[in-house]
């Protein structure tokens, strides 16, 4: 589909992206801890938390032909929070394993985010902390990454591309 | 899907397999003993176009192998949106690739032989088809009565109607004259649920009709 390159949707969809990227990959403890009390809000379910399974595709270096790399178990769902009388986002979520709670969790914090008054609330709460998470992850792995480095001194070393690309993974 | 679309979508069924299971009942019962209304229970929250009954039988009846063919008036609305998103079907333009055929009440019937009727080796592979009519409100109108036969009918069923619905003469005879075509190509064929309000009449391709007075 087409879409202008400044279009407000756009960008506004970007951001969702953005932050169901973070939430997607987050340990449930830590969507638990950034929610709070939104945890038990009342919810009406679109399509209640269901496992299932999804190929994954992948190419050889990003370039060569798609190919079937193996099923992963994949939990989705659907549901609609009440925040205020004249707003009702819904939330999707769509995430690896077989965590329901973890999906609901997910799917919570999408519709509370896409709520102006709640979207700044938990942006300092829960996606900050997500982030700084996630980076101490990456910086962490890449340490120890690290301690495996050998220097030869007859063999040139490949250029290092910089780590944020592959870390995402 | 546009998000606009999501965030005006509806529930389904509140539990998926018993909400299923009992409109899937009805929906037995009506084609084995055609000529009758039936009641369509489920708690699913119909969408602002359409009978509720041929929501709901949609909801239950569809899944991701499903072809869905609505008519130009469902376009408008939130409908298809909404069974695509709880049932997986798939949505076509094209009325014979469709196996579920859904025509609003506003909208004129296409003919059957538009429809997939399935293969003399196969006449499982055809369409079904619901057909929204308006539940009764006004006063009587004057449609002669249908007297049915075939099988499921102990030897015959009388049905009037414009006892239970709003339907005018033309729309009348345009219905009956295609229900009468689609037996002649038997065992080929589609089958027709009329769905009034929260009731369905089933009409499989089995069942012969004939305008009452005619005889």
């Amino acid at each position: 589909m087409f879409h202008s390159v400044d279009s407000p949707e756009l960008s506004q969809s970007r951001a969702r992206q953005s932050w169901l990227h973070l939430l997607s990959r987050a340990p449930t403890e830590l969507l638990e801890l950034g929610l709070g009390d939104y945890v038990s809000a009342t919810l009406e379910w679109l399509r209640k938390p269901e496992s299932g399974l999804m190929m994954v595709q992948g190419r050889v270096g990003g370039t060569g032909e798609r190919f079937n790399l193996g099923e992963v178990t994949v939990t989705r769902c659907a549901l609609r929070l009440t925040v205020s009388a004249s707003a009702s986002p819904v939330g999707v979520a769509y995430v690896l394993g077989r965590s329901h709670r973890q999906a609901q969790l997910v799917a919570i914090a999408d519709a509370l985010l896409q709520d102006e008054v709640r979207h700044k609330e938990l942006a300092d709460r829960l996606l900050a902390p997500l982030r700084a998470w996630f980076d101490k992850k990456n910086s962490d792995r890449a340490q120890r990454a690290q301690t495996t480095r050998v220097d030869f001194f007859t063999v040139a070393r490949e250029a290092s591309a910089t780590h944020s690309e592959e870390d995402d993974a | 899907m546009k998000p606009d679309e999501l965030s005006k979508m509806s529930a389904g069924f509140s539990n998926e397999a018993f909400g299923s299971q009992a409109v899937f009942r009805v929906v037995l019962t009506a084609l084995s003993e055609p000529g009758q209304w039936r009641e369509v229970s489920s708690d699913a929250p119909a969408p602002e176009q359409g009978q509720s009954a041929a929501a709901a039988v949609l909801l239950a009846l569809l899944d991701p192998d499903c072809v869905l063919w609505v008519s130009p008036e469902f376009t408008k609305g939130s409908a298809p949106a909404w069974l695509r998103f709880h049932t997986g079907c798939r949505l076509t333009n094209v009325p014979h690739e469709a196996n579920f055929l859904w025509f609003h009440a506003v909208d004129s019937l296409l003919p059957f032989t538009e429809f997939a009727l399935g293969s003399d080796e196969y006449p499982d592979q055809s369409a079904t088809v619901l057909i929204d009519v308006m539940p009764k409100q006004n006063a009587t109108l004057n449609i002669p009565a249908l007297t049915l036969t075939g099988p499921g009918i102990k030897e015959a069923v009388h049905v009037v109607l414009s006892e239970q619905i709003d339907i005018s003469e033309e729309k009348f005879n345009g219905l009956i004259a295609s229900l009468q075509s689609n037996q002649v190509n038997f065992p080929r064929g589609a089958d027709t649920l009329l769905c009034a309000g929260t009731r369905i009449l089933g009409l499989p391709r089995t069942t012969c009709l004939r305008k009452s007075e005619e005889y």
